[in-house]
């Protein structure tokens, strides 16, 4: 609960993401770095998979990987809110949003460009994890486009709240209603990158990719708050300078 | 400088293609980000200097 | 509790809705015409549409579902009958149920019954699946009028809100737009998809009214 804490506190939080936040910028970069160096370089292509084309695994799995995470995180914050009203978790829910929407169409994209050498097409629409990241994306469009049409902070902090938990409580249904209608088209080759026999060669630079993409995001989530901080504390100042005039 | 690339196969295009874009919306987001911390901290900043001015 | 708050925003949200759409008549001519688009567009080629008209009438339950929700809620809000509510203590999210099941009445039950002749302009065949269809697309629908009713009550306050009702409802409708095509076509699931869709309608009807009350005291302050 001490660390929760210092997350509820505006004042601590700016203090705490001053050198967190450049140092998850530094380790994210150089681990994303030297994931892909050993993608794209290090590691031998693995002909089970479809020969080099899986090198692009070591961006698109961490961008799935984010893709649910941000979703998670942002539903969680949320939730926080919600029920404890601490102002810091709306503002890490808005800021998760755009910048989990950025990794979803980076899933989408790069699923799509891995498909057309692997399955002959742009787009699959029999493969499960590619229509329930689409839907992620569509839950993420949505809930940028409610707060946007909110006439206060408030309000836009509100509906969001109850957007992004209506959300995230249809998402396993969402997931397992796709999983059926994907499963009725058993024809579809599905490649299994994500599968349990990933050989160690691979699993690390994976891993690390995934480790260093995730600070990446949690630096730009710490930037982007710290930013609406200091935007609300503007709008805060100009509120008190008219009312004193 | 081409041999510092390496040999990707037939699908070479591919793979650069989802690095390219990586590159790209990361970087964006990155910038974009940035440069938003940077407004809102310089429109706090006068904010701030216009109260000392009134008071 | 009592009751009546409840009854009489239900029977005031029936009276709206039949008076102010013409009756079911301006939801029936939507719900027709979309349909009735797509053979122009993609041709009349019999086995064609036999294979694409469950999910065509799918499509146009939902937008028609879309459709009608937009002011739903934004009356209440305007007319201050909302925080009346607020301030009585009424139960708002059995309110909000009670206006958006009297909506499927007037605006959704209606498509489901009419189903059939426009599964017959699509050349199903004559039958009993026809009047399984009806009630599946009835089951369907009122897990359409549910979430869409979501949408509704977050953007009540907002002008012109529909397309962000779309936008926020159409994620919530994909398993019973699934669920739904696969009842219809009876596929590989056999039996199993229809206590599928009437599951997701059952947890549609258990969780959107406490979204919609949410959102309601949201759009009253």
């Amino acid at each position: 609960m001490g660390m929760l804490s210092a997350f509820a506190n505006p004042h601590r939080f700016l203090a705490l993401s001053h050198w967190l936040a450049p140092l998850f910028y530094v380790v994210g970069a150089a681990l994303i770095a030297w994931g892909l160096w050993q993608g794209l370089w290090v590691v031998p292509k693995d002909d089970y998979q479809g020969g080099d084309i899986m090198r692009v695994m070591f961006i698109h799995v961490p961008a799935a990987w984010l893709a649910m995470a941000s979703y998670s995180a942002m539903a969680a914050a949320s939730f926080i809110w919600f029920i404890w009203r601490h102002e810091l978790a709306d503002i890490a829910a808005k800021a998760i949003a755009p910048l989990g929407a950025v990794w979803t169409v980076l899933c989408l994209a790069t699923g799509s460009i891995w498909g057309k050498p692997t399955w002959g097409t742009w787009w699959q629409w029999d493969d499960a994890r590619m229509m329930s990241v689409l839907f992620l994306f569509f839950l993420f469009l949505g809930y940028m486009a409610l707060r946007a049409a909110m006439d206060s902070r408030q309000k836009a902090a509100r509906a969001g709240a109850i957007l992004a938990m209506v959300g995230a409580l249809n998402v396993p249904l969402i997931k397992f209603s796709v999983d059926m209608f994907t499963s009725l088209h058993q024809d579809a080759s599905v490649i299994t990158a994500d599968g349990p026999k990933m050989a160690a060669v691979y699993l690390w630079p994976l891993m690390m990719s995934g480790l260093g993409h995730s600070l990446l995001f949690g630096a730009l989530v710490m930037t982007l708050m710290r930013a609406e901080i200091w935007t609300r504390r503007a709008a805060r100042q100009r509120a008190r300078l008219l009312a004193g005039a | 400088m081409m041999e510092l690339l390496p040999d990707l196969g037939k699908n070479a295009a591919y793979i650069w293609a989802c690095y390219g874009l990586g590159a790209f919306l990361i970087g964006g987001a990155v910038v974009g980000t940035v440069l938003k911390a940077r407004a809102a901290k310089a429109a706090l900043k006068r904010m701030q200097a216009s109260d000392e001015d009134a008071a | 509790m009592s009751p009546k708050p409840i009854l009489s925003a239900f029977r005031q949200a029936l009276g709206e809705s039949w008076a102010g759409g013409a009756g079911a008549l301006l939801p029936l001519g939507f719900f027709a015409g979309a349909a009735v688009l797509v053979p122009l567009g993609i041709g009349t080629e019999p086995g064609m549409l036999r294979a694409v008209g469950p999910g065509i009438l799918w499509v146009s339950l939902a937008l028609s579902s879309l459709v009608t929700l937009e002011r739903i809620f934004q009356a209440d809000v305007e007319d201050g009958a909302l925080d009346l509510w607020l301030q009585a203590g009424a139960p708002v999210s059995a309110i909000a149920a009670a206006k958006t099941f009297a909506h499927w009445l007037t605006a959704g039950l209606p498509l489901a019954l009419m189903s059939p002749v426009l599964a017959l302009m699509f050349q199903a065949q004559a039958g009993i699946g026809l009047l399984t269809g009806a009630l599946i697309y009835g089951i369907g629908g009122l897990a359409f009028f549910f979430w869409g009713g979501v949408g509704a009550a977050l953007s009540a306050t907002v002008r012109r809100g529909g397309l962000l009702i779309a936008l926020i409802a159409l994620p919530l409708y994909v398993p019973t737009a699934i669920f739904g095509s696969m009842a219809m076509r009876g596929a590989a699931l056999g039996d199993t998809a229809p206590l599928l869709l009437a599951a997701s309608t059952l947890f549609a009807l258990a969780a959107a009214p406490f979204a919609m009350a949410a959102a309601l005291r949201l759009a009253a302050d």
